[in-house]
């Protein structure tokens, strides 16, 4: 892959992470028991489905005092996913350009074991929340599929970054 | 060496670079927020004009008395507030009321489109499974109208009184003009209604505004029930 193809693939990855990030991720459907009928009755409210983004997820855990866990969703799942992008998006150019491929992106692969706490987190709200009683449930919407599409390309990406600076290193350029 | 300092001597990428998936997904963010903003508000805009022929479910959702009668007399004896309830007329007969449903002492008063009168001595019998059955359809506080050409709803206000009820104001309303969704009224110097809110009588006394939902009859129960709430 040259570095022009790396630069379109991280632009699409980049589009996929903005979509993964404010579009819907996932609607909670809540859910009473024998009283959901009742309970719709009494106060509709109650009932209505929540469509939650990413930011609005992490938004709503500011709002409630989850602060501690609201930075390290923030960092892991926006921050740090725009960071790697964007040292990715300046080792292609390096690339294009002829140079080596600097060292953020050792540092970026050292973090990216890092990077899957996102998914990681993903999965974990949902497991949790799907455990609710009451037939509570959760259904996945279209944004949690573009960021783990964002993710997964942005891995494949890696490889082919990590392929160039190897090819630079084998021609003496690599420090 | 003769290499590095080659490699050197190649200009350095912008550092315009590492901002740009930021830009790109702020941009992606921009135009999906622009998007969902435009939905809500094509969601919001009224829409078109009920259709003749077709049956709506319709009620006043609120209603706003002057704090004086018309005339200038109080509502009440000392500083109370009136007790509001309206009555809505079609065909020259009472289709709906809210005399079992009165805003006590207050300016200001709200309806719903859905309610279930069960006192705490009949949740047995709904609770039970061989008890009493509460329909979507019986929940329904609203009259049942079909829309004429030429047709009218007729609303009137009262301030309900133990010995007599204070007519507040009232007007007929033309039912084709009527739009889905909630029609804002304003009661004008001469007592009429209109859309304007700059033309709203300020010291009339009286029946002040209203607001009239008007609900397609023929939408599935689980729309009906969010549009009436």
């Amino acid at each position: 892959m040259n570095p022009r193809q790396l630069q379109v693939c991280l632009g699409v990855a980049a589009g996929l992470l903005g979509l993964g990030l404010f579009a819907p991720c996932m609607t909670l459907h809540p859910g009473f028991g024998e009283f959901t009928p009742l309970v719709r009755l009494i106060n509709p409210e109650l009932t209505v489905p929540t469509t939650y983004s990413i930011l609005e997820g992490i938004r709503s855990m500011f709002d409630e005092g989850s602060v501690f866990i609201g930075v390290m969703v923030l960092l892991f799942s926006v921050v740090f996913p725009i960071w790697k992008l964007g040292v990715y998006f300046m080792a292609s150019a390096r690339l294009a350009a002829g140079l080596e491929i600097g060292r953020s992106v050792r540092w970026v692969n050292q973090l990216g074991k890092w990077s899957m706490l996102d998914v990681f987190v993903l999965a974990v709200l949902v497991v949790a929340v799907k455990g609710l009683p009451g037939g509570s449930r959760v259904a996945i919407e279209w944004g949690a599929a573009a960021f783990c599409a964002s993710v997964l390309l942005s891995i494949y990406i890696s490889l082919h970054i990590s392929g160039g600076r190897n090819s630079v290193a084998s021609e003496g350029t690599e420090d | 060496m003769a290499e590095s300092e080659s490699t050197e001597t190649r200009p350095t990428p912008s550092p315009f670079y590492y901002l740009a998936p930021l830009l790109i997904v702020l941009a992606v963010g921009a135009v999906f927020l622009w998007g969902d903003k435009e939905t809500e508000e094509t969601a919001r805009a009224p829409s078109r004009k009920v259709v003749v022929g077709e049956d709506y479910y319709v009620l006043v959702t609120l209603m706003e008395f002057h704090p004086m009668k018309e005339g200038g007399d109080r509502w009440d004896a000392g500083s109370s507030a009136p007790d509001l309830y309206y009555q809505l007329n079609w065909h020259g007969k009472t289709v709906y009321h809210t005399k079992n449903d009165v805003v006590k002492n207050a300016l200001i008063g709200k309806w719903f489109g859905l309610g279930a009168n069960v006192s705490v001595i009949e949740l047995r019998k709904v609770l039970s499974s061989e008890g009493q059955r509460l329909s979507p359809r019986n929940l329904i506080k609203a009259a049942l109208i079909s829309v004429e050409p030429k047709g009218e709803l007729v609303i009137r206000a009262y301030d309900d009184d133990p010995v007599r009820n204070d007519f507040a104001g009232g007007c007929a309303i033309p039912l084709a003009d009527l739009e889905p969704g909630d029609n804002a009224y304003f009661i004008d110097a001469e007592g009429k209604p209109t859309r304007d809110r700059d033309r709203m009588a300020a010291g009339r006394g009286g029946l002040k505004r209203f607001v009239l939902r008007v609900v397609d009859s023929a939408q599935p129960v689980e729309k009906l029930v969010e549009a009436l709430r």
